[in-house]
């Protein structure tokens, strides 16, 4: 197919012309038949060239090739012939074809250059990597490099997070501060103020009108190496609390007595232990246990300092620094004292403490906690209850006074309330008349052994008042003795007897006083005794008298007589008794056996020898027998005739 | 629990400033990242030397990673502050334990209470017989 570039070109002309029109008359126009230049150029119009030249330097192989292919459309197109109006019809065919030779010129002109490498070198140039590739691939390190130590960043505080999670996980089982915590909520009051946590301990909340703030501070314990082991007993949860209310404190209630007599008033001899720590509780809740119980101890101290000022008694209260010092009875104190120790000092002076006798009352103490709370009570009753807006909510019995008709008195009793340091005075003073009574009647039963007194005290008592009973028997006779049974109801100032028989005998204070009376009743048991064995023997009573009007006078109490007559009536036992005197037993014999009788001479008969004779003292210590009634059941036996 | 309890204006703040903290970490921690990823894409016109541009990518792409870091823990801190909020301010459940403490303390007083009268009980009349038997013996 190739050839020189001449290449020829068969066109043939198409046999017969087109019609263009048929006019009306009949005649046909042709259409005038395409020029070959003209037919040329509209079939190169429909030449695509850049789909045909693939290659500039096969410019002129294209060429032929375009001619020939244009020749091919041309016979294809046969057919249909278009008009296709072009002013110049090869300018697009002439134009390429121009430009390519133009291109093949060059290229020619170049490769001949080259070929002769006479004017010109062909060399590689040689490209600067700095210029072009280099910052590209500095940018790429660069950024690797920061991304790489981002990364580690974040890889960092991604380990230090899961730690710390895993630690938490951990801690859980045993404690955490969040768990602690909530322990700590479900006991005490927490509120937060900014960062802070505060919590409450105060009483206020159960009707304290104590102004301290009572506020503690929760800390989170980190102070930790988290590294090292934790150890066992580690709380990640602390407290601060106030340092007024550090350490340990206690209320000391202690009686004195200027005489020596009243020996250890102090119920029991209890050490203050140190407080065991629990295995539930926490460091925390020990320490704002303690630190309550500071702050109440103080509330209590500042309530009675305060009453002991403003109450007014015929001697005064004293009160100095810490301590209150009041007077319930001539020549006893009682003295509350407020002991605060803060933790150091405690330690130092816990082994003395030890050997030194107690002396507290811890019965007083303990119910001056107990009056306090009740005082707490009070208030907050009386503030939380609903009451009515126009009137306050009095005392139930003072709205009944208008009804009732009080008078003066009657309200003044029902206004009276009593300040803390008032009752509590009042139950030392029950305390210590209880104790001093318990000791009298134990000091009169071992010192008199005949009678017998045997002291019952009740079980059931109040803060004010307890009771005793007190039996005088002769040992070996307790059936047929029982005359005398005594309760002793021992209240504030004084101590009521109550007889067997009703009879009410109320009694001060004063030790003298229980002894003188205790005294005078088994003098007359003594008497009892005789009538009761008198009774039983078969014996006539003649005449008894508890108060016996003649004789020796007695300085304490009066003596007491009894006169019987044997069941034959020949003799008489005559017996007086005095608390002081003692005993004093006499026996009546009959005339007839009166041999150192006067022989009278107006009484000759023989029937008056039944009058009674001379009366003769027995020498009773020298009697046979343990005690009285035993001795006088002998003399009885002695002078009773055997059937 | 279907009861919506009211809450104080300053507890309704507080809530409120805890979503925003959760919002702003999480969309720091998103913002963040993205930037980075942004940051780490090799570009070549800049206005600023290269040295220079390297120098800030890095600094910035620190900074960044530093700031999601923050993020993270200030959740961390989030959850530990929601957690204290819950623990303070749960009334009903406090309500709950004064409740049940209460009733434990009850029990334990009456248990007491009982012991102690038949303590008393006891002794009383051991006592009794203490007594009539110290004051009828001759060692007083």
């Amino acid at each position: 197919m190739s050839g020189g570039p001449a290449v020829r070109v068969s066109i043939e002309s198409s046999c017969e012309k087109q019609v263009q029109e048929v006019s009306l008359d009949g005649t046909e126009t042709y259409v005038p038949p395409l020029s070959m230049s003209q037919n040329l150029a509209k079939l190169a119009q429909r030449i695509d060239f850049s789909q045909g030249s693939d290659s500039d330097e096969e410019g002129t192989e294209a060429e032929s090739r375009e001619l020939e292919w244009t020749k091919q459309e041309q016979e294809e197109d046969e057919g249909t012939v278009k008009f296709q109006p072009s002013l110049w019809p090869w300018d697009s065919v002439r134009n390429n074809l121009r430009s390519a030779l133009t291109e093949m010129c060059v290229l020619h002109d170049v490769l001949s250059i080259v070929k002769e490498k006479k004017y010109m070198a062909l060399d590689p140039v040689s490209q600067d990597p700095a210029v072009t590739k280099t910052p590209q691939v500095f940018q790429l390190i660069s950024k690797k490099k920061s991304l790489a130590t981002a990364a580690q960043i974040l890889l960092k505080g991604a380990e230090k997070l899961s730690k710390s999670v895993a630690e938490n996980q951990e801690n859980r089982r045993q404690r955490d501060f969040n768990s602690e915590l909530l322990r700590l909520r479900s006991q005490w009051k927490l509120r937060k103020v900014g960062d802070k946590i505060l919590g409450d301990l105060s009483y206020r909340s159960a009707g304290s009108l104590f102004p301290h703030q009572g506020t503690f501070e929760v800390i989170k314990n980190t102070d930790i190496d988290l590294d090292k082991k934790i150890p066992e007993d580690h709380c990640p949860l602390n407290v601060q609390i106030p340092s007024d209310l550090e350490g340990s404190a206690y209320i000391k209630v202690s009686i004195q007595k200027q005489a020596p007599d009243i020996g250890d008033l102090g119920t029991v001899n209890l050490f203050r232990r140190q407080p065991k720590t629990k295995p539930g509780s926490q460091a925390w809740h020990l320490k704002l246990e303690a630190a309550q119980n500071v702050l109440l101890c103080k509330e209590i101290f500042a309530q009675l300092s305060r009453e002991a000022v403003q109450i007014k008694s015929q001697i005064p209260h004293i009160v100095v620094k810490n301590q209150i010092i009041s007077q319930p009875f001539p020549g006893l104190q009682l003295s509350i004292s407020l002991c605060h120790s803060t933790g150091e000092k405690k330690n130092q002076r816990a082994s003395p403490e030890k050997t030194k006798p107690d002396d507290h009352l811890y019965v007083l103490e303990h119910n001056l906690h107990q009056l306090i709370r009740e005082f707490h009570k009070q208030t907050l009753s009386s503030v939380v209850m609903p009451h009515p807006a126009s009137a306050p909510f009095g005392h139930k019995r003072l709205r009944l006074a208008g009804p009732m008709a009080y008078d003066k008195a009657e309200i003044n009793a029902l206004q009276q309330s009593e300040g803390l340091l008032e009752k509590i005075i009042k139950q030392a003073k029950h305390i210590f008349l209880r104790s001093r009574t318990a000791r009298t009647i134990d000091s009169l039963a071992s010192r008199i052994e005949d009678p017998q007194i045997q002291a019952h005290w009740s079980n059931i008592n109040d803060v004010y008042e307890s009771s005793v009973k007190v039996l005088i028997t002769s040992q070996g006779y307790e059936q047929i003795c029982k005359s005398i049974q005594l309760q002793l109801n021992i209240g504030v100032e004084q101590i009521r007897v109550v007889h067997r028989d009703g009879r009410v005998i109320t009694l001060s204070h004063q030790e003298q006083e229980l002894q003188d009376f205790l005294l005078s009743q088994m003098s007359q048991h003594q008497i009892h005794a005789v009538q009761q064995l008198a009774k039983v023997m078969g014996w006539h009573v003649l005449s008894f008298s508890n108060h016996v009007g003649h004789g020796p006078i007695e300085s304490i109490g009066n003596a007491s007589a009894i006169t019987v007559a044997s069941p034959n009536g020949e003799y008489a036992i005559s017996v007086r008794n005095g608390p002081e005197s003692g005993c004093k037993v006499l026996v009546q014999f009959p005339r007839s056996q009166a041999k150192d009788l006067p022989k009278s001479d107006v009484v000759q008969d023989a029937k008056w020898n039944y009058l009674r004779g001379l009366y003769k003292e027995v020498h009773w210590s020298r009697m046979e027998g343990k005690n009285f009634v035993y001795k006088m059941e002998l003399l009885m036996a002695a002078l009773t005739p055997c059937p | 629990m279907a009861t919506q309890r009211v809450l104080p204006q300053s507890k309704e703040t507080l809530l409120q400033n805890y979503n925003k903290r959760l919002k702003d970490d999480i969309r720091s921690i998103l913002d963040n990242f993205t930037e980075i990823i942004k940051t780490a894409k090799v570009d070549d016109e800049t206005q600023v030397s290269r040295a220079t541009q390297a120098e800030q990518d890095h600094y910035e792409m620190h900074v960044r990673a530093a700031n999601i870091v923050r993020a993270g823990e200030s959740l961390m801190k989030l959850v530990s502050d929601l957690k204290q909020f819950l623990i303070l301010n749960d009334f009903p459940s406090v309500n709950e334990a004064i409740s049940q403490r209460n009733q434990q303390l009850r029990s334990l007083q009456e248990e007491c209470d009982k012991k102690l009268i038949s303590l008393r009980d006891e002794i009383a009349i051991d006592l009794y017989e203490l007594e009539e038997e110290y004051y009828s013996s001759r060692y007083k």
